[in-house]
C-alpha cells in the first residue's frame, strides 16, 4: 500500500508544481524591464527548483516499484531541468544587457525550461495508463484491495485527473472480481456435474444437479418470459444474456429428454440400441451447449472487460485531450512571453537606437563645437595675421623711423666727426715731434714708470719697425 | 735697440720699450710717448711725465690718442712723399 501511495504522491507534487508553473506571475503580468522580468524568473524558478528536488527524491524513492520506461523517462526528464534551472539561476545578472546577450544567455535556457515543463506533464499523464494498472495488478494480487484504494481518493490534492484514474481503477477491479466470482461459480458448477455424471454413469443414474438448479431457477417460466426478464440494451451484455437463456432453456429441454430415457432405463432394466444413442447424443449435445454457455459466459466476462477497457480509454482519451489544452494554454503563455520578450527586445532596440541618436546628437554638437572653435581659431589667426602684419608694419615703420633715426644720427655723427675731424686738424697744428727728447731720456737713464694701462694705437706695427728692430723683436 | 728703455710695469716687473716717438702739445706742454713693448707687436702711447727722480707713463684720453695718431699718420705720409 505504501508504494501504491508513494506513486499517488508522485502525481499529487506534480500537479503543486504544475500549479506554480501554470499560475506563475512572469505569465500574467509583464514588466516592461528585461532585468527585471529575468530577476522574476529567477525567483521563481528557484522555488520551483525545490519542488523538483522534492519530486526527484520521491521518484528515486519509487524506482523500486516504478515501471522502467517511467522511471527513466520522469528521471532523465527532471534532471535535465534541474540542470537548466541550475544554470539559469546562476548566470549573473549583467547590469546591462544587450539583445544577444538575452538570447544566448537567457531565452534558449528559458525556452528549455518551459519545455521541460511541458514534457514532465505528458510524461505523468501519459504514465497514468501505468499506474492503473500497477494498482489493478496489485488488487489482482490480493497484496490491496479495493477498499484501499478507495481510500486514496481521501488524500489531500489529488488532481481531477487524477481522481478519475484511481475510479476507473475501482471501476475495473470490481467488475474483473465480479467476473471471476462468476468464472469461479461456473468452474464450481462443472466440477460438480463432471463429478456427478462421473457417479451417475457408475450408478447408471442420469440425474444432473447442476440442471436441476438450473432449471429450478427459472421453474414454471416461459423462454419468452425468461428473454423478457433481461434487461434490454443495445450492447452485447444483452445479446450475451439471450443466448444464455436460449442456451439455458435448450439444456433444460435436453435433461427433460435425458431424463425421460433414464427413468424409462430404470423401469425396464435395459435400453434399446436407438434409446442409448439417443441418449448419448443428448449427453454429447448438453455438453456441447454447456460449452457453448460458458463461451458465451466468457464472451460476456471478455465484453465486459472490453467495455471496462472502453471506458479507461475513453478516460484516457480525454486525458490526452486535457494534456493538448495544457499544452496549448503553455504554449500560449510561451507565446505570450516571447510576445513580451520581443516587445522588450524591440523597446530594447529603439533604446538602444535612441541613444545611438543621442550619442550621435552629442557628437554632432562637439563636432559643431569644434567647427566653431576652429572657426574662431581661424578668426583668432586671421586676427593674429593682421595684428601680426600691423605689428609687421609698425615695426617696419619703427624699423624705417629708427633707419631714419640712426641715418640721422649718422649723418650727425658724421658731422661731429667732420666737426672733429676738422677740429683735429686744426688741433694737429698745435703738436710737434720731439726727436731730441728721445734721445735725451734714453742717455738720462732715468727710472721710468709705468703708471696707468697705456691705450693701444691703431696704427700699423710694421710701418715703425725697420728690418732690423723686425728681427731683433723677432728675435725677443 | 737703438731707443729703448727699461720700463716698470704696473705688476713691478721691468719691461722694455722702444721709443719711436715723442709729441709735445705746444699749447699746453703736454707730452706724449709712442712706443713698443718687446714681443707685442702693437704700438702704445701714453703720456710722458717727468718728477723729481725720472719719468712717469700715465693715461691717455681718447681724444688725445686720436690727435696724436693723425699726427703719426701725416708724419708718416710725408716722410713717404720724401
Amino acid at each position: 500500500m505504501e508504494n501504491i501511495i508513494d506513486f499517488t504522491n508522485i502525481y499529487v507534487l506534480f500537479n503543486d508544481i504544475n500549479y506554480m508553473v501554470n499560475d506563475r506571475s512572469i505569465l500574467k503580468e509583464v514588466s516592461s524591464d528585461s532585468l527585471k522580468c529575468i530577476e522574476t524568473l529567477k525567483n521563481q524558478y528557484l522555488e520551483i527548483k525545490d519542488k523538483f528536488v522534492e519530486f526527484k527524491n520521491l521518484i528515486e524513492k519509487s524506482s523500486k516499484f516504478l515501471p522502467d520506461s517511467l522511471f527513466n523517462k520522469l528521471s532523465f526528464r527532471n534532471d535535465i531541468l534541474l540542470k537548466d534551472i541550475d544554470s539559469f539561476i546562476n548566470i549573473s545578472t549583467p547590469e546591462v544587457l544587450d539583445d544577444e546577450e538575452i538570447e544566448d544567455n537567457y531565452f534558449n535556457k528559458f525556452e528549455s525550461i518551459e519545455k521541460g515543463f511541458g514534457d514532465l506533464d505528458v510524461i505523468t499523464i501519459v504514465g497514468l495508463y501505468d499506474y492503473q494498472d500497477y494498482i489493478l495488478k496489485q488488487i489482482q494480487d490480493k497484496e490491496i484491495s479495493i477498499e484501499d484504494v478507495q481510500e486514496l481518493l481521501n488524500l489531500p490534492n489529488l488532481s481531477s485527473i487524477l481522481k478519475s484514474a484511481i475510479e476507473n481503477v475501482i471501476n475495473t477491479a470490481k467488475m474483473e472480481e465480479e467476473l471471476q466470482q462468476t468464472k469461479s461459480e461456473q468452474t464450481f458448477e462443472e466440477n460438480i456435474g463432471a463429478e456427478q455424471t462421473e457417479v451417475e454413469d457408475e450408478k447408471g443414474n442420469l440425474s444432473n444437479e447442476a440442471d436441476v438448479v438450473q432449471t429450478e431457477q427459472e421453474k414454471g417460466q416461459s423462454l419468452q418470459d425468461r428473454i423478457n426478464n433481461i434487461k434490454y440494451s443495445k450492447d452485447i451484455f444483452y445479446s450475451s444474456a439471450v443466448n444464455a437463456v436460449l442456451i439455458n432453456y435448450e439444456i433444460e429441454r435436453i435433461n427433460i429428454q435425458i431424463d425421460s430415457i433414464e427413468k424409462k432405463a430404470e423401469q425396464n432394466q435395459k435400453l434399446s440400441f436407438r434409446e442409448q444413442i439417443t441418449l448419448n447424443s443428448l449427453y454429447n449435445k448438453r455438453e456441447k451447449l454447456k460449452d457453448y454457455l460458458l463461451n458465451t459466459d466468457l464472451t460476456f466476462i471478455q465484453a465486459r472487460r472490453e467495455k471496462s477497457m472502453e471506458k479507461t480509454n475513453q478516460s484516457i482519451d480525454l486525458y490526452k485531450e486535457k494534456i493538448e489544452q495544457i499544452k496549448n494554454k503553455q504554449i500560449n503563455y510561451k507565446s505570450k512571453i516571447f510576445k513580451s520578450v520581443s516587445k522588450y527586445i524591440s523597446n530594447k532596440k529603439i533604446g538602444k537606437l535612441n541613444s545611438k541618436i543621442e550619442k550621435l546628437n552629442s557628437k554632432m554638437c562637439k563636432i559643431q563645437s569644434k567647427q566653431r572653435q576652429s572657426m574662431s581659431l581661424a578668426f583668432d589667426f586671421k586676427s593674429k595675421m593682421v595684428t601680426t602684419k600691423s605689428n609687421v608694419v609698425s615695426a617696419t615703420t619703427a624699423i624705417k623711423n629708427k633707419s631714419l633715426s640712426v641715418g640721422k644720427k649718422v649723418v650727425e655723427t658724421a658731422k661731429t666727426v667732420k666737426e672733429e675731424t676738422s677740429k683735429i686738424v686744426s688741433d694737429i697744428s698745435m703738436y710737434i715731434h720731439r726727436k731730441d727728447k728721445i734721445e735725451e731720456i734714453v742717455n738720462e737713464q732715468k727710472p721710468v714708470t709705468l703708471i696707468s694701462q697705456p691705450q693701444i694705437l691703431s696704427l700699423p706695427y710694421s710701418d715703425y719697425m725697420n728690418e732690423d728692430d723686425l728681427s731683433m723683436g723677432m728675435s725677443i | 735697440m737703438k731707443n729703448s728703455l727699461v720700463v716698470t710695469n704696473l705688476d713691478g716687473k721691468e719691461v722694455t720699450i722702444n721709443v719711436i716717438d715723442i709729441i709735445e702739445n705746444s699749447e699746453n706742454g703736454k707730452e706724449y710717448i709712442c712706443y713698443t713693448i718687446e714681443n707685442l707687436e702693437q704700438i702704445f702711447i701714453s703720456t710722458l711725465e717727468e718728477n723729481e727722480s725720472g719719468y712717469n707713463l700715465g693715461m691717455v684720453t681718447e681724444e688725445e690718442k686720436q690727435i696724436v695718431e693723425e699726427v703719426l699718420k701725416q708724419n708718416i705720409n710725408k716722410e713717404e712723399s720724401n
